[in-house]
């Protein structure tokens, strides 16, 4: 895990232990690539992906990894009870 | 009687002598058992642990998820109102596990329940997020509810007491 920084984006990875979280900054091409890997392997194996470029928008559905987001939901996969 | 005290009582030195060995295996096997004992109540421990800490962190993903009005609610009464990004629909979210979503009419009313949540073993608030996210967007509204069980309200009961 990475020192928070102000430009810092996250995303939330949903799991047994409440959820891990992964930081990149947006300018930081690195880092955001390892967000991005991140998130195509998260939505094959069928996650849902949910995003908001500030903190107070409602998030909606991501086809595609943005890195402007501000934070990234990710939520295995849906399953009626 | 005094031959037999006495034999009595060399029989039990001997009885004594032989039962040495098996006493320490007795020892050995009892002390096994308390550790074993030790170390189950501390991989319980830490399980507990692991589950409360991971509830927190769920719940603090929750609460950021929320708006103002929502987290009022939530804290108050334990549920929060989502409108359907795509049907407009007003659902509940209540804190559990199983049928915790009602399908409100128009006028407020509870129409039914809806059984979904994201797959795995995961703490109760993030059923909450992942059901409130889903619902609120559009696109994913409607293949959630293609995934849905609807609970009718008469089961309303059944659920309740499980």
């Amino acid at each position: 895990m990475k020192p928070r920084m102000s430009t810092c984006s996250q995303m939330s990875i949903m799991d047994h232990s409440g959820h891990k979280e992964l930081l990149w900054s947006p300018d930081q091409v690195e880092d955001t690539e390892i967000a991005r890997k991140t998130f195509d392997e998260l939505i094959k194996r069928g996650y849902s992906a949910f995003g908001g470029a500030t903190d107070t928008e409602a998030k909606h559905a991501l086809k595609k990894f943005d890195p402007t987001m501000k934070e990234i939901v990710m939520v295995p996969t849906i399953v009626g009870g | 009687m005094h031959a037999l005290q006495s034999w009595l009582a060399r029989l039990a030195e001997v009885v004594d002598k032989m039962l040495t060995p098996y006493r320490a295996i007795q020892h050995q096997l009892e002390q096994e058992a308390r550790e074993h004992e030790r170390r189950s109540q501390l991989a319980w421990q830490q399980r507990v642990r692991e589950e409360r800490r991971a509830k927190r962190r769920a719940l603090t993903l929750l609460l950021r998820q929320l708006d103002r009005r929502q987290r009022d609610m939530f804290r108050a009464h334990g549920y929060f109102y989502v409108t359907g990004g795509g049907s407009g629909v007003t659902y509940r979210i209540r804190c559990a596990k199983i049928g915790n979503i009602d399908v409100l009419t128009p006028d407020g009313n509870v129409a039914h329940h809806l059984c979904a949540h994201p797959a795995g073993d995961l703490p109760v608030y993030d059923f909450l997020v992942g059901q409130m996210l889903q619902l609120q967007d559009a696109t994913t509204e409607r293949s959630f509810l293609r995934k849905a069980n609807i609970i009718p309200l008469d089961l309303k009961i059944l659920l309740t007491s499980m």
